[in-house]
């Protein structure tokens, strides 16, 4: 368990973001769009949760944020309307042509 | 006490509390293709209800459990059957329900594989999480990937050309904000996945038509498609020909003339 979640389900979450981030790749999503992505799979989710797993994709290498034109990355956009994108690493992973014991179920 | 009653199961006669049936199917199957017994067909709706909720919960099949289940619809009585019959009959349900459910899982990793390249397919028997149960998640995981799937080909058919054409545009706010809008749209739950697989199938023949539309327009160009295609010479050839070495020619010509002077 970990913040109140299964592990199973936060493994669960954690691919789901990297499939909707793989639909528009090279392009991103921001993470209040990822947010209601993955809702109907996953109705109980918070967007405390899904934070913390895009901390997570990033912290590995995953995932990445993107700095759009006329946006300053000092960290004062919110976070629901940061954009996020698949690193090389990410959609390997994404595509299975890599795996990681750590996402997989 | 004889009593008879018929149904399409056949026809049954109960004799001193007990149930004898001829006629009944002794098997069928389940929606997965697990078969049942003829037990199962002489069960009332209510009792086989509560058994196929055990066998598919996680309530442990014990004495205790058959024992209860007697006392609740008197199964002993009314069917002349042994609680340990009622246990393995349970063992039975439970085992059918597991191969049902095995058979959806397999069908969902079907479809991820065509689909999606991640799989979250392992989760059979497992809730997603949030209360509902592995078919239900199997379900929801199935038609999201057939979704994701179909938005995926309706973004690369509007956005792919110029995304590939052009990188820059990759971290432009306005390109963002409209594949963001697309998906957003394309996977909310007002639009069906019914409709997005309709759309994406028709944008997808839209653009080759285009596509197929493109190449045949050098008509009006030295050759057409077919003549290209089986190797016959353009009918503008012997001009074409002309308009390169005629003039080619007569510069020749003149160079040599000029040359004699």
């Amino acid at each position: 368990m970990a913040n109140g979640r299964e592990a199973r389900q936060i493994k669960r979450v954690r691919n789901e973001v990297l499939v909707a981030l793989r639909v528009v790749y090279p392009a991103a999503l921001q993470a209040g769009q990822l947010m209601r992505s993955v809702l109907p799979l996953f109705p109980t989710l918070e967007f405390d949760h899904l934070r913390r797993d895009l901390h997570y994709l990033v912290q590995k290498g995953y995932v990445e944020r993107v700095i759009a034109d006329f946006e300053n990355g000092n960290g004062a956009t919110p976070w629901r309307r940061r954009w996020f994108r698949l690193t090389t690493a990410g959609i390997e992973v994404a595509e299975r042509c890599v795996k990681d014991p750590a996402l997989e179920e | 006490m004889v009593a008879s009653t018929s149904s399409e199961a056949g026809t049954a006669k109960t004799v001193g509390g007990r149930v004898k049936r001829r006629g009944a199917k002794r098997s069928g199957t389940y929606r997965g293709g697990a078969r049942y017994s003829a037990v199962e067909r002489l069960l009332p709706e209510d009792l086989l209800g509560s058994l196929r909720a055990i066998a598919e919960g996680e309530e442990a099949i014990d004495a205790p459990l058959a024992a209860r289940l007697d006392r609740q619809f008197q199964i002993e009585v009314r069917y002349g059957v042994s609680r340990r019959r009622v246990r393995r009959y349970l063992e039975r349900l439970r085992a059918a329900a597991n191969e049902v459910e095995d058979r959806e899982a397999e069908a969902a990793r079907d479809v991820e594989d065509e689909g999606e390249g991640r799989t979250c397919a392992r989760c059979r028997g497992a809730s997603g999480g949030s209360g509902q149960t592995g078919d239900a998640y199997v379900r929801k995981l199935a038609d999201r990937r057939q979704r994701q799937g179909s938005v995926a080909t309706i973004l690369d058919k509007t956005l792919g050309e110029a995304a590939r054409d052009k990188p820059e545009l990759w971290d432009r706010r306005a390109y963002l904000m409209l594949v963001g809008l697309i998906h957003a749209r394309l996977s909310a739950k007002d639009v069906s996945t019914e409709e997005v697989v309709k759309l994406a199938k028709a944008l997808a023949e839209n653009r080759r038509a285009e596509a197929s539309a493109t190449k045949q327009e050098p008509r009006d160009g030295p050759g057409t498609l077919s003549e290209v295609r089986t190797g016959d010479l353009p009918a503008r050839f012997a001009d074409v020909v002309r308009q390169v070495y005629g003039v080619g020619e007569e510069a020749t010509k003149r160079r040599g003339d000029e040359a004699t002077q």
